[in-house]
This record gives C-alpha cells, sequence and structure tokens, in this order.
C-alpha cells in the first residue's frame, strides 16, 4: 500500500512541472511515451547483467515452463522495492543442469535468491527483471543461515536438548505418524515397519500433512498438537524424500519449538542424505530415512523379543535347577527320615528283645525259685497234714478203743439191768396177773353185789366229773361242772365250793401201801 | 489349620530329621513323626511336581 502511495504522489510532481504550458500543449500517447522510455532505458539498460539478491514474493509457472515472479526487498517488513521478474523456459533448464534440481525448490515463495539477469522494460508489461540465473548456492548458504540462527535462539530457549530427556519405551508399539499420506517415504516407512519378517505388531496412527508449501509448517504444528494430546509410545516425524531446498517446514523454528516440547520422544525421518535440519537437531533422535525409523523400531522390537526370548529361557533353566536342586534336597530328606527311623525301630527292637530277653531270665529264675519254695512248702504241707493226720487217727483210735471197752462195758451193764428189768417186770407182771386174777375174782363176786340199778335205788349215786366217773383220784376244784345220776334223776351240778375232809378209811387206805 | 507352604514342610522336614538325627525321637512319636515326614515329602513332590507342570505350561506359553 505504501508502495502505492509513493507512486502517486511523484506523478502529482511531475502534473505541476509541466502544468504551465496549458495553451498550446503537445498532448501524447500512452504508447508514444511509454515507447520513449523503453528507448531510453534500452539504451542505459540493455545488454547489461547483473547479479541481484531478493526476496520472492510469488512464484508462477506456467505449462511451458516459464517462471513468473514478484520480487520483493523488505527490512524488518518496510518494503523497498518490488517488481516482476521472469525466467524463461531455456533458461529455466539451464539453471535446473548446473544446479542439478529442479528450480522450484529454489525459486520459491518467501526464498533469497541471488539471480542473474537485466532489466528490461516493455510498453505493455511495465518493469520487470529478465533472469537468466539462479544461484543455487547463494540458495544453499541462505538457508544453512537460516538454520543456524534457528538452532542458535533454541539453544539460547534451551530446546535443543529438550526432547532428547524423553524416556524411550522398550519396545515402540503405538506409534503417530506425522507425514503426507502417500508420499513414497511415507509409504516406505509404512510398508517397512509393517511388513516386518518378525511379525511384530505395530500399532500406527496416521496425522497428515503438507511437508512442503505455505501452510506446512502451521500443519505440522497442529498435528504434533493433537498427537500430543494422544498416548503414544513415540512420534515419528516423515518426509518422503526430496531436494534440499524442499527443508524449509523443517528448518521453521516455529516446528523445532514444537517438536522439542513435545511430552513424547519424537523421532525424525526426513529423507535427506548430507545436511541434517532443525527439526533433526531439537528431535529425540533422527534417522537419514523413514525406512531408517522402522529400521530402528524393529530392531527395537526384536532386541527385547530376544532380551525377553534369553530371560525366558534364563527363568526356565533357573527353575528348571532350583526343582532339581528341591527335588534331590527332597530325595535326600526322604532317604534319611527312612534310613534314621528304620535305623531307630531296629536299635529299639534290639534294646526291646535284650529287655526281654532278660526279663524272661529274670521270670524264669524268680519262677524257678517260686517253684522250689513252693515244692518245699508243698512238702512241708504234706509232712505237717500227714503228722496231724496220724496223730488225729491214733487219737481215734485210741478213742474208738475206749469207746469200744466202754460200749462194751455198757453194753454188758444194759443187759444186765435189762435182765433186772425184765426179771422184775416178770415178778412184777406175775405178781400183777395174780392180783388182777384175784381181783377179777373178788370183782366178779362182787360185781353182782354193785349192780347199777340195785346200787342207784339203794340210794347211791354216779358223779361224773367230764364225761369221767369222779373216783378217789379225781382232784375236785371250785367252779367244776358235775353230773349227778340218781335213780330216776340225772341233775348237773356247779361246784360253789369243795373241801376235803380227811377221814379214817382214807388212812386205813393208805396203810397198806405203806407196806 | 495353617496353610502349608514347600518352606513351611520343607522347615519341618528339617526338624524332624534333626530330631531323628539326634535321638530326640521316641519310639512313641516315631511312627506320627514318619508318616509326618512322608505326608511332607508327598506334599513337597507334590507341589514341585505341579510347580514344574506350571512352569513348563508358562515356558510353552512363552515359547509359541
Amino acid at each position: 500500500m505504501s508502495f502505492k502511495k509513493e507512486r502517486s504522489t511523484r506523478l502529482i510532481l511531475y502534473f505541476r512541472i509541466s502544468y504551465p504550458m496549458l495553451e498550446n500543449r503537445k498532448i501524447f500517447t500512452l504508447h508514444a511515451i511509454l515507447n520513449r522510455v523503453q528507448q531510453v532505458f534500452d539504451e542505459l539498460m540493455r545488454g547489461k547483467y547483473f547479479w541481484v539478491k531478493v526476496e520472492v514474493l510469488k512464484v508462477n509457472k506456467d505449462r511451458r515452463g516459464h517462471y513468473y515472479l514478484e520480487l520483493v526487498e523488505q527490512v524488518d517488513d518496510q518494503v523497498l522495492a518490488r517488481c516482476r521478474a521472469t525466467i524463461w523456459q531455456r533458461n529455466v533448464e539451464r539453471c535446473v543442469i548446473d544446479g542439478g534440481e529442479e528450480l522450484d525448490k529454489v525459486v520459491k515463495e518467501g526464498a533469497e535468491i541471488l539471480c542473474y539477469g537485466e532489466a528490461i522494460f516493455h510498453p505493455v508489461y511495465g518493469f520487470s527483471l529478465h533472469v537468466i540465473h539462479v544461484d543455487y548456492a547463494f540458495s544453499l548458504g541462505e538457508i544453512e543461515r537460516k538454520k543456524q540462527m534457528a538452532l542458535m535462539q533454541l539453544q539460547q530457549k534451551g530446546l535443543l536438548q529438550f526432547n532428547k530427556n524423553q524416556s524411550l519405551p522398550l519396545v515402540l508399539q503405538h506409534i503417530a505418524v506425522v507425514g503426507s499420506i502417500g508420499t513414497s517415504g511415507y509409504e516406505d516407512f509404512v510398508q517397512h515397519l509393517l511388513q516386518n519378517p518378525y511379525h511384530f505388531t505395530f500399532n500406527l496412527t496416521y496425522f497428515d500433512t503438507q511437508v512442503q508449501g505455505e501452510e506446512a509448517s502451521a500443519n505440522i504444528i497442529k498435528q504434533l498438537e493433537v498427537v500430543a494430546q494422544g498416548t503414544f509410545d513415540v512420534v515419528v516425524l516423515i518426509r518422503g524424500g526430496g531436494s534440499k531446498f524442499d527443508l524449509d517446514v523443517f528448518n521453521a523454528i516455529e516446528v523445532a519449538e514444537q517438536i522439542a516440547q513435545m511430552p513424547l520422544a519424537v523421532f525424525t525421518g526426513i529423507g535427506h542424505e548430507t545436511d541434517s535440519t532443525v527439526a533433526d537437531y531439537v528431535a529425540h533422535t533422527y534417522f537419514k530415512t523413514p525406512s531408517a525409523v522402522a529400521a530402528f523400531i524393529i530392531e527395537k522390537a526384536l532386541k527385547f523379543q530376544v532380551f525377553l526370548e534369553q530371560m525366558g529361557q534364563e527363568i526356565k533353566e533357573n527353575a528348571r535347577r532350583v526343582l532339581i536342586h528341591h527335588r534331590t534336597t527332597l530325595h535326600q530328606v526322604e532317604e534319611r527320615v527312612t534310613n534314621l527311623s528304620t535305623s531307630l525301630v531296629v536299635e529299639e527292637q534290639a534294646k526291646l528283645t535284650q529287655q526281654s530277653t532278660a526279663l524272661g531270665y529274670l521270670v524264669k529264675q524268680l519262677t524257678q525259685v517260686a517253684k522250689s519254695d513252693l515244692r518245699w512248702t508243698e512238702q512241708a504241707i504234706v509232712v505237717e497234714t500227714n503228722g496231724l493226720v496220724k496223730k488225729r487217727s491214733n487219737a481215734l483210735y485210741d478213742n474208738v478203743a475206749q469207746l469200744g471197752v466202754w460200749g462194751k462195758q455198757k453194753v454188758s451193764l444194759e443187759h444186765q439191768q435189762l435182765y433186772r428189768l425184765q426179771e422184775m417186770i416178770t415178778t412184777q407182771v406175775r405178781h400183777t396177773l395174780t392180783r388182777v386174777n384175784l381181783q377179777l375174782t373178788q370183782t366178779t363176786a362182787l360185781l353182782s353185789l354193785y349192780d347199777m340199778e340195785h346200787m342207784l335205788k339203794k340210794g347211791f349215786a354216779i358223779i361224773r366229773h367230764q364225761g369221767a366217773v369222779v373216783t378217789e383220784r379225781t382232784v375236785l376244784h371250785q367252779g367244776d361242772e358235775l353230773e349227778l345220776t340218781l335213780y330216776n334223776k340225772q341233775y348237773k351240778i356247779t361246784l360253789a365250793s369243795i373241801e376235803e375232809i380227811e377221814q379214817w378209811k382214807n388212812l386205813h387206805m393208805k396203810k397198806p401201801q405203806q407196806n | 489349620m495353617e496353610k502349608l507352604t514347600y518352606e513351611k514342610a520343607a522347615a519341618e522336614l528339617d526338624q524332624i530329621l534333626t530330631a531323628l538325627k539326634n535321638d530326640e525321637v521316641t519310639v512313641d512319636e516315631l511312627a506320627e513323626k514318619v508318616e509326618r515326614a512322608s505326608v511332607l515329602i508327598a506334599f513337597c513332590k507334590k507341589k514341585l511336581t505341579a510347580t514344574e507342570e506350571k512352569i513348563e505350561k508358562i515356558i510353552n506359553k512363552l515359547d509359541q
């Protein structure tokens, strides 16, 4: 805008100067003026070639290969000069042959270039530079200069080593891939990783981004910010090869700062052979190609697998060894327990046998002693018993003999007594018989005298006590009941009193008995 | 009852063995002790075998 203002001010000044010739003024056509300008310009400038250092503001390339540029020189955003420039296709070809790179890698928007050419004025197209050569080396130097500046700034901010302090997991499996999908380097990386000969599984998350052009830096930074939100083992920043002039985005300080401050390790595989980019410097680890990144990741996984296998083997061996050791120990213990307990049993058995033998012997001895004692006792008892029996039988025999004597004596005594008794009885019986006979005779004689009726009529009565006739032997007491039988009557009498009266007749009667 | 472990079993076996060696075991206890020892040995063997199998399995798994 400031450029336009300047031009218009100059035009006004010009008109003020020419303004006085108002009456017979000469009017030119624009064509005539500009042709004149061209004539003057050509006289002075034609064929004069020069080197000029400019910044490329815009680049347009048509399909025939011609370049149409807008060049500018500015200091602190202040534009000091600006013009168009062209590079014809044949000159482009020459630049490519000399520089060994496509021209558009060097001549691009924002790049500082050193070009060789002439100034041209054309009535229709105006002022422009006709560039016939571009110095690639200058561009490279310029890139290097910028790079060094960026590195210095990063160094000052303490960001150069920042990402290198991020710890790296043993195995990198969750990988964020930031790059341009579809480019050869990108495909290399993915193929290399996914078709690894060890069949490791990698979990790739793709963050598509431009790697060149104006939007590339912002794009990469944005994608890196997204990656930072996720959980990945590592982020791989790759570019699928290309020219040294295409590395602007990886030399950009903003991108480098974002890389340095990532919360996880950043690997770069930017696909260039000679120099490193600023991104490479700030990254955790940098690799020359995307394939190299993939190879490293695979190798790391392989190392870990080998480590695991070794550990597994070692653990296996150690476990086996421990088991064998324990088994042996156990076996030994088992054997020792068996041996010791067996020997203990044998020992105890021997002891027991010994003891039982001793006991047997003792018992035998005791038995023998007891037996002999018993025998003695037995014999003593027999002797004693025999003596006693003899004594007893002797005494018995004596008794029996005595008894015999006594018996005989007694028997003969009894015999004599019996005989005497017999004699007495016989005498008595004879006497009695005589007396009874006499009595019987007397009685028979008297009987007629003692006829009951006769007697009763004569006044005699029969007194009976308890059915029996009362005689001189009957003892009567007071209260006794008597039956009194008279000749024609019978009475029952209860004795009120009774008393025996001593009579002579009684005395008389007793006299013969006393004799 | 407290859970028997290999280590405890081994320690007890050791005790029994020491007792046997030092004639500290009476005949009354002998059968009991030997019985116990056999139980412990069986236990340890079983445990060892089981451990071995387990290890084999785990290792086989690792090898796959």
